[in-house]
């Protein structure tokens, strides 16, 4: 089953005389439990896409639909609902609430959800040990290594059961090492979890680790490559 | 009575009120202003008493400087140095008549410094009221002859109000009402407390329609210059509160624009992972008022504990004090705050950091999530 279409995607931004067309007509689909890397050089729109994809940003045209809902259907106020239920997210520069602790950055959007406080609490617990920080639950985030840091928003993204998790760029900070663990806990997560990862990146072995990889060029996809 | 008070050393004219001293209590407040240690307050049982002021006192050359033994132990007791006291004893035995002769033999033998540190100290054990000492007045009776009484001065008071120290004597009603020929008390005044200030207006009228004739006032009408001051202070402390409640808006506008500025990734974060712009906006509200309550707890207990210990010690306005009591204000003043202004304060308080939080917190709402979390 389809959890993401993109039908002729355009984003053209216009910027002083000059119009940018960030993404050209992208179309893509995305099966539940994908494992998929997103490469291109920079400025080739990989950012853009994973905005689109998100809802935080609205294509010129063309269509883009989240497990069968057409997002640009969507009032602002429901759309920013149907992300928090549906997308996860993962930034480049791991974005935690540097007054919460690990355990209560993930909670947070369970918290917006309303979740009852022993279904947060179990499932704060099973996500901060399946990325392998269960001796780090009470640690706020400037006590932690940016690794550690990247691995509490990979359970963050996850907390709320979404359809996928988008990350951009979440190994840019990173060094080898805790790259490749972290890929490592993703693929993991992707498997455990069956949730759709899509991610972008420009580190080699990174790409190498995904399963599809979607590469871009001048807001164009070139070439989308299945790996068994 | 309009009379003239006299002392074997002294004249001042004198504005005699014959009171019932008892029932004056309830409405003024002279009772409380007794100098202490200076005679007391006069008592319908005994004749011939005369209660007058600290100011009359000094006119009517009635309070006196003496150093004596019980003096100087007295400002020993209160550590003032052995080198001051050793400069008193050969004044011992001298009576000075007014203050002014005694403070300047004090400059004579003092330097300035020692005399700032413990002139008012010596001052105030050297200091001795003729109490018991006669005070003949000379009044007109109703028919305009002189008639003149004997009185003994039974105690001293002194209030903030100069002018009216100085002219204001107290006497027992009957015994005014004898010197004057008459069997019954002469009342030419009835005071009346009210216990709401508000209310005076009110009561006038109503007093008006029974009057017959007589007429009715109210405080402002008898202090005219006294309820201006009273108006002029409300109003400047209104201007007062508001230009702090402005600069506290500013503050909180600056804080609150500043905290969003340096989150601004951390709320395009938050609106990404999907919190709303209700959540944003009361975020950033309920921020504002916890830090605003947090000053204002603080603030007012500060407040609280500053005034009351200048409530106690009272500040005092020395370099003003002369032109202070020349208007009927004390020069020590003693600053009370009433639980409803504290009250009134603390809404005043709230309400201006909820009306200046929600430029900031509109401010934040206007982010847009894919460009904040750009921001570095």
């Amino acid at each position: 089953m389809k959890v993401l279409e993109l039908k002729d995607v355009h984003k053209t931004y216009n910027s002083s005389e000059v119009k940018v067309h960030a993404v050209n007509g992208v179309t893509l689909d995305f099966d539940e439990a994908e494992f998929a890397a997103i490469v291109g050089p920079s400025g080739s729109g990989k950012t853009t896409l994973l905005n689109l994809i998100g809802g935080l940003d609205m294509p010129t045209s063309g269509e883009i639909t989240i497990d069968g809902t057409d997002l640009s259907r969507l009032k602002s106020s429901q759309l920013i609902d149907f992300r928090m239920r549906n997308i996860g997210f993962v930034f480049q520069s791991y974005n935690l609430i540097p007054v919460l602790s690990a355990k209560e950055n993930v909670e947070f959007i369970m918290l917006l959800q309303k979740w009852s406080k022993e279904e947060r609490e179990k499932r704060t617990f099973e996500l901060l040990k399946a990325v392998g920080l269960s001796d780090r639950v009470n640690s706020r985030p400037s006590k932690m290594s940016g690794g550690q840091q990247q691995r509490v928003a990979v359970a963050r993204a996850l907390a709320s059961r979404p359809k996928f998790v988008l990350a951009d760029e979440p190994t840019a900070n990173l060094d080898s090492k805790s790259a490749a663990n972290l890929l490592e806990i993703m693929e993991k997560l992707n498997h455990e979890e069956k949730v759709t990862f899509i991610f972008s990146t420009h580190d080699a072995r990174v790409v190498k680790m995904a399963h599809r990889v979607i590469t871009l060029e001048d807001g164009k996809v070139v070439s989308d490559e299945v790996r068994e | 009575m309009v009379a003239m008070a006299n002392t074997p050393w002294a004249t001042t004219g004198v504005i005699v009120y014959g009171i019932d001293p008892e029932r004056e209590k309830s409405v003024t407040e002279i009772w409380k202003k007794l100098v202490p240690g200076a005679g007391e307050y006069p008592d319908i049982s005994r004749p011939g008493e005369v209660l007058i002021s600290d100011k009359c006192a000094e006119i009517l050359k009635l309070k006196h400087y003496i150093i004596t033994e019980d003096v100087i132990d007295q400002l020993r007791g209160e550590k003032v140095p052995e080198n001051i006291l050793l400069r008193l004893p050969d004044l011992k035995e001298t009576r000075f008549r007014s203050p002014k002769d005694f403070r300047d033999i004090l400059k004579m033998r003092f330097t300035r410094r020692e005399l700032d540190r413990y002139g008012n100290l010596i001052a105030a054990a050297a200091l001795d009221y003729r109490i018991r000492n006669r005070v003949l007045l000379t009044l007109s009776d109703g028919t305009g002859t002189p008639v003149q009484g004997a009185f003994r001065v039974c105690g001293i008071y002194k209030t903030t109000n100069t002018g009216f120290d100085q002219a204001a004597i107290f006497v027992n009603a009957r015994e005014l009402a004898q010197l004057c020929g008459k069997d019954e008390i002469m009342t030419h005044e009835i005071a009346i407390l009210l216990n709401d200030i508000k209310e005076a207006g009110n009561v006038k009228d109503k007093l008006e329609g029974i009057s017959s004739g007589n007429s009715v006032r109210t405080w402002r009408e008898l202090a005219p210059d006294a309820a201006l001051m009273n108006d002029y202070m409300i109003m400047y402390y209104f201007m007062f509160i508001g230009i702090i409640m402005l600069a506290l808006a500013f503050g909180i506008i600056n804080t609150m624009l500043m905290a969003i500025l340096e989150r601004t990734r951390e709320l395009g974060m938050l609106m990404a992972i999907g919190m709303n712009r209700k959540r944003i906006f009361s975020m950033i509200m309920l921020e504002t008022i916890f830090l605003t309550l947090t000053g204002a707890v603080t603030g007012m207990i500060a407040g609280w504990a500053i005034v009351e210990v200048l409530g106690k010690t009272g500040i005092h306005f020395s370099g003003w004090g002369e032109g202070f009591e020349a208007m009927g204000f004390a020069a020590r003043v003693y600053p009370v705050v009433t639980p409803d202004f504290f009250i009134f304060t603390t809404l005043l308080v709230v309400v201006t950091a909820i009306i200046s939080s929600l430029w900031p917190a509109r401010k934040a709402l206007k982010l847009n999530p894919v460009e904040a979390l750009r921001t570095e």
